[in-house]
Formats: structure tokens, sequence, C-alpha cells
């Protein structure tokens, strides 16, 4: 650093407040045009901020559970941003980061497409409004009482019933794609008595991530999800592929 | 997918949650990967980011706003925020508890912020709201025992070292703020902060 200027020795003086993050914003940009002049500071800022890192390790206390279950029903139908463009790499497990929005707009999509045979939409028919039941479902997932229960479904992937209240929704990860004539169906099973909950989406479209919405529950309910025949079943056909109590 | 022909009358088992078992593998992924798996909307590797980065999170709003209720509601912000933004991380700038720790201050500081009018901030300068920001720390940092070494470190600094730090850190103030509020120069100031870091770096043993 003996080639410093005056200048450059006068913005070097930043490094603790900019580690701290204590610059505003024109300070902290005068002084990453330092940084990126000077290999060393980087070191001396890389040791810093990891200090810094250890101040905040020192206050370190566990969220209340409820906090992880919420941010998880969140993260669920929350679309993450598009403005940079992420380095291409051979991860199995790569998403593209659109599918996010699927979570909400299949089930806009499915209200659309079920309108011929829209029975097992009953429950839904009054919400002309396919923007309703995405809200419905947005609601539910923002409410701070939210309880989330989940697990595996049979043929792939996992399922999420988050309840809030007599309301509930239904989101899918992962799930494998159905034969071209089946679909997904969900229904709300209390003692007794098997009540549909409307469909899933069908065949090749099944595959992937989805939610809808399911009203009406109670507490010691199950909701379950089959593959029927496309349209739907009155009562279910085929051994539930999971099954999570409200 | 196979599906099974329903034999007889039909009874769901219900399926319990998996146990969490903490993933496919202890510690087989970094932060940082973590992050960049998140950042592809890998769901499952977000839980396990959670899982090591919320308590930090946690801690350092509470430490902000101190009120538990509010923790609650901006750490949940931060993390969803660090769920939505994570395509914008860029590991040649820092770490990723860095990156969510900046995130976590700057979030809880404007809440502050919002709730408590400035006019109130401004009045409010003087001894009494110094000494409750240097308590602040010392409560925070007794939570844990194994914090000690942090504790001890803090003690090392000078009073105006120690000060300058826990204000900037722990109330989200500039250095400018902190001049202010501290009475004395703008040059003493970043010095402080600069050599009150540095003291803390070796003392903690940072590489």
């Amino acid at each position: 650093m003996d080639q410093n200027t005056g200048a450059a020795a006068e913005v070097h003086t930043l490094i603790g407040a900019y580690a701290l993050d204590a610059l505003d914003d024109a300070e902290r940009a005068d002084f990453e045009r330092h940084l990126a002049e000077c290999a060393t500071c980087r070191d001396e800022v890389g040791g810093l901020r990891r200090t810094v890192v250890r101040l905040a390790d020192a206050v370190a206390a566990p969220a209340p559970p409820r906090v992880r279950e919420r941010v998880l029903a969140q993260v669920a139908v929350t679309a993450q941003v598009r403005d940079v463009v992420t380095p291409i790499r051979s991860a199995p497990s790569a998403r593209p980061v659109v599918r996010r929005v699927w979570l909400v707009a299949a089930a806009v999509l499915a209200v659309v497409s079920l309108g011929a045979g829209a029975t097992a939409w009953s429950q839904y028919r009054s919400a002309q409004d396919a923007r309703a039941v995405a809200d419905r479902i947005t609601q539910v997932l923002a409410d701070p009482s939210a309880r989330t229960v989940q697990a595996p479904v049979t043929g792939g992937g996992a399922a999420r019933l988050v309840v809030a209240g007599d309301r509930a929704v239904l989101a899918g990860g992962s799930l494998a794609a159905l034969p071209a004539d089946r679909t997904y169906q969900l229904w709300v099973i209390r003692g007794d008595r098997i009540t549909s909950a409307g469909l899933g989406p069908a065949g090749a479209d099944a595959a992937g991530s989805w939610s809808r919405p399911v009203d009406g529950v109670r507490r010691g309910d199950l909701v379950a999800v089959s593959v029927e025949p496309t349209g739907g079943s009155a009562q279910p056909t085929t051994t539930p592929v999971v099954a999570l109590k409200v | 997918m196979p599906v099974a022909p329903l034999r007889g009358p039909w009874r769901p088992r219900l399926v319990q949650p998996p146990p969490d078992t903490g993933g496919d593998g202890p510690d087989a992924d970094g932060e940082e990967g973590l992050l960049q798996r998140v950042a592809r909307g890998d769901e499952a590797a977000f839980e396990r980011l959670y899982d090591r980065v919320a308590p930090l999170v946690h801690g350092v709003v509470l430490a902000v706003v101190r009120n538990p209720a509010l923790a609650e509601e901006v750490t949940q912000e931060v993390l969803v925020e660090a769920w939505r933004t994570a395509p914008r991380f860029d590991p040649a700038r820092g770490s990723a508890r860095s990156w969510l720790l900046t995130m976590a201050r700057r979030r809880a500081v404007d809440r502050v912020r919002s709730v408590q009018a400035s006019a109130d901030r401004d009045a409010a300068v003087g001894a009494r709201e110094l000494e409750r920001d240097v308590d602040v720390v010392s409560e925070a940092v007794e939570i844990r025992l194994e914090q000690q070494q942090v504790r001890r470190c803090l003690d090392g600094l000078t009073g105006l070292q120690r000060e300058a730090v826990s204000m900037a850190f722990y109330r989200g103030h500039t250095h400018r703020e902190v001049a202010h509020l501290l009475d004395v120069p703008l040059g003493t100031v970043k010095t402080r902060l600069r050599d009150g870091l540095i003291r803390l770096r070796d003392c903690l043993g940072v590489a």
C-alpha cells in the first residue's frame, strides 16, 4: 500500500465502517471503487467481515418453530428475482426459478381449463375470477397462525398441507407425471365420510409443483390425494398417494 | 406412475411427517453451496440453509428490535427475502452469512426506524441512549455461555471502540450518526471502528 495516494489513504480509513455496513450509499460506492484496486484491502475486509459475523454469532438465538413453518409456506409461493443471470451448473436438483410462479399460476390455470367438467370444482363455482383462488391460497399461506404438515407422496415428491383455521392449502412438490387419462384428485375424509375437494392437474401437467385450496376443514380431518380417471371420481377408486392430518 | 387398484374399503394410512434428519448428509454442502442451490429454486436446500442460519438472523434481529414479536416478524421477512433474492448472491463478494447478516440488520434497523419516530431518536441523543446501546450488547452477548470469548474480546476494547462498534453493529447507525451521537469527530469514529474491529479480529483469532 506504499503506492497509496492521500485520497486512497483517506478512503481506506473507512474500512471498519464498511465492514460494519455503516456507510451511506455514496461512501460505500467510493469505498468499493477503492477496494477494486487494492488486493490487500480486500483481504483486510474479508477478515473484518468474518469478525462482524462472529459478533452476530454471539447473539444467535433460535427462532420459534412457527417461524420456520411460516417461512417455508411463504417460500412455496414466492417467486424468486430473475434480474440476474445465474451461471448454469450441472446440478441434478437444479430447477428453473420460474417454477415457483407455478404454485399460484397452476391454480389459476386449473380453474380456467376446468370450465367444461367443473363438477369436481363445484365448491369453487362462485369464484368466477380465477385470481380469487390464487388469492385464497396466498391468504392461507400468509396467515401467521398457519400450521404445516408434510409427507412424502407415493410415486415421488412430497405434499405439504398448510392449515389456517378452517381453510387449508395442499401444496405438492416434485410430483410424478400421470398417464394421459389420469388426474390427481383431493379428498377430505371426516370419519366415514369422504368428500371430493377438487381435482389436481392431470396427465403430464401433474408433474412438478402445484397447489390447491381445501376449504371447510376441521381438526382431525384427513386431506388425501388419489389418482383418478380424468374428470375425477365421486368416491376414490385407488389407494391414496398421500394423506395428511389436519 | 403405476396406480394400484382399490381392493376392499379404503383405509387411508396416515403418513407421519418424516423425522428431520437434517438432509442427505451432515455438512455435505457449505452455506455458500446451499445458497447457490437456493438461487436455482431448490426448496430442500433452502430448508437446510434455514436450519443453519435462522438462529443467526433471529438473534441479530432480536438484538436490534428488542421485541420478540417484532423480531419473529422481521426474521420471517428476512428469510423469505433471502429466498426471493438468492439469485443476486455473489459468493465473490462475501460469505452467505455475511450476506444474510447484512440483510437482517438492514431490515431490522428499517423496522425500528419506522416504528420509532425519527424525532424521538434525535431527541434521545445522550448518555442514556448510549448506555442502553452498550447494555444491549452486553446482555445479548451474555445469552450464550459459549460466547464468552466474544464477550471477553469486546471487554478488551477501549470504551470508545466498543461503543462505536456496538452502535454501528447493533443499532445500525452509520459512522456519521455514531460521530454525532458520541459527539466526537468523524475521523475519530472511522479509526475507532477500524481499530476496534482489528482488535476483535485478532482477539477472536479470525483468519
